[in-house]
């Protein structure tokens, strides 16, 4: 499993991620990401990678190779 | 197998071919030959807050620690190549010496035009990279008249800025209306009330004639004869590649460096990435220009050196964004050539609304003004196509 982090203090609601993987992300009342699950399989892996590289604001990263437990 | 790739350029079309051939697991070298004397760093913050002194040079930084331990590179500073032998495979450096590939990925970007009707003046300022962005910060933090020449986005841009910062902003702009050529002039009037309300003030309609030395600074004369008197000028009159250097190799260039879907050139070991590039389908010359576009040809060109599957499509093709004033102006699609707008959210008048471009019976695109949130929603509809032009009369 993938874990997805996020930060939400850089974050500026800019959505790519969004637009992305909406299964994943999201964006709250104040326009700022959440995410709507934060363990994926890794076959949600290439949309993952492609969220983190694609936020303007570097606010998304991921860890591989988590166990559901973990 | 490759096992060496050089890439030419170190900025974000650079990081982004490195860091999509290690998640390919390409195990080889990557040397990175940067002109520059910095590590790489994002250029979008530069025209923002960089030169509103709300971000610094850490915060602009590409890679941190850890990410240039995993990707390994053999990052070389102030390599600025300046020739290319493909059939030895090899590129040459301003200081004679050759470096050898297996696979080169040239990601140098484009420059900004330069002006001739300023050329030799000293109160002139461009922005292309960190050491000009440095310079303008500098200016900016002692309020003055600033002239900006060009009204596209660099231009908008630093006029906001300028003008929170305390500056008196003029900007001259030879189309009807500042970024008409890229949005229309519908949209690009309302930008430009919406700018004119900040206290920026426009010359639009007339190309500079001349810039002339005034009582104190400079007189920015058009060629209708309206005038302005500035401190300092800066010019935002767009950007071109510099691929002299391919062309004399022998590479197909055009108004770039000419590539395929998959950043492939005419020759099979030479790639292209980002603004320098232009793609050439079904007798079309497009060219880039956007952070997000560079990202996904860094992804397609990987693929194209090491195999694999593809990598997911762009999730919103052409678009960018620009943050000016106390708002994002967004955009996702392409612009046809005389675009009808229909509002989807908001009112044009409070500056902050989502409408949708249309020509004939298609909806090409979506803009969005101050409403991320319903441009997402938009943009979301667009790419599912759900987006019905309007010929019901909605």
């Amino acid at each position: 499993m993938i874990r997805v982090e996020i930060e939400r203090t850089t974050c500026s609601g800019f959505g790519t991620c969004m637009v992305i993987a909406d299964s994943i992300f999201d964006l709250d009342d104040e326009g700022l990401v959440v995410l709507k699950r934060t363990l994926v399989d890794d076959g949600d892996l290439d949309a993952v990678r492609q969220a983190a590289y694609d936020c303007p604001t570097d606010s998304i990263s991921y860890v591989e190779g988590v166990t559901d437990a973990a | 197998m490759i096992d060496h790739v050089v890439i030419v350029g170190g900025g974000l079309g650079a990081v982004r071919t490195a860091q999509a051939l290690r998640d390919r697991d390409f195990d080889g070298g990557i040397t990175v030959l940067s002109e520059e004397d910095v590590a790489p760093y994002d250029r979008p913050p530069l025209s923002k807050a960089f030169i509103a002194g709300t971000a610094d040079e850490a915060d602009v930084a590409l890679l941190d620690d850890s990410e240039r331990a995993r990707l390994s590179l053999d990052l070389r500073l102030g390599a600025r190549a300046v020739g290319l032998a493909v059939g030895r495979r090899r590129v040459r450096l301003a200081d004679g010496a050759e470096v050898g590939y297996e696979a080169l990925v040239v990601a140098t970007g484009a420059r900004p035009n330069r002006l001739r009707l300023v050329e030799g003046r000293d109160d002139v300022l461009y922005l292309r990279d960190l050491a000009d962005a440095r310079r303008l910060r500098a200016a900016l933090a002692s309020p003055g008249r600033i002239g900006i020449v060009g009204g596209g986005f660099i231009g908008l841009e630093i006029a906001a800025v300028a003008q929170t910062l305390g500056s008196d902003v003029v900007v001259v702009e030879a189309a009807e209306a500042p970024l008409a050529p890229v949005l229309g002039a519908e949209l690009g009037g309302w930008i430009q009330e919406w700018h004119e309300e900040h206290g920026v003030r426009f010359l639009c309609g007339t190309p500079l004639a001349r810039v002339q030395d005034a009582a104190r600074g400079a007189r920015l004369v058009l060629a209708d004869g309206r005038s302005a008197e500035v401190d300092l000028v800066v010019v935002g009159v767009g950007v071109a590649p510099d691929v002299a250097w391919l062309r004399e190799a022998g590479v197909l260039t055009h108004f770039g460096l000419v590539v395929d879907e998959d950043g492939r050139t005419s020759d099979p070991c030479v790639f292209g990435v980002g603004d320098v590039t232009c793609r050439h389908d079904a007798g079309a010359c497009r060219r880039s220009g956007h952070w997000t576009a560079t990202n996904e040809h860094a992804r397609a060109v990987a693929r194209a050196i090491v195999g694999g599957d593809a990598p997911l499509g762009p999730v919103q093709e052409g678009y960018f964004w620009s943050d000016q004033h106390d708002r994002r102006l967004q955009f996702a699609g392409r612009v046809g050539a005389a675009p009808r707008l229909r509002l989807l959210h908001g009112a044009v008048e409070d500056r902050a609304f989502v409408v949708a471009l249309e020509d004939g019976d298609d909806v090409t695109g979506v803009f969005g003004l101050g409403l991320p949130r319903e441009f997402i929603k938009a943009s979301l509809a667009l790419r599912r196509r759900q987006l019905a032009p309007a010929a019901d009369g909605g």
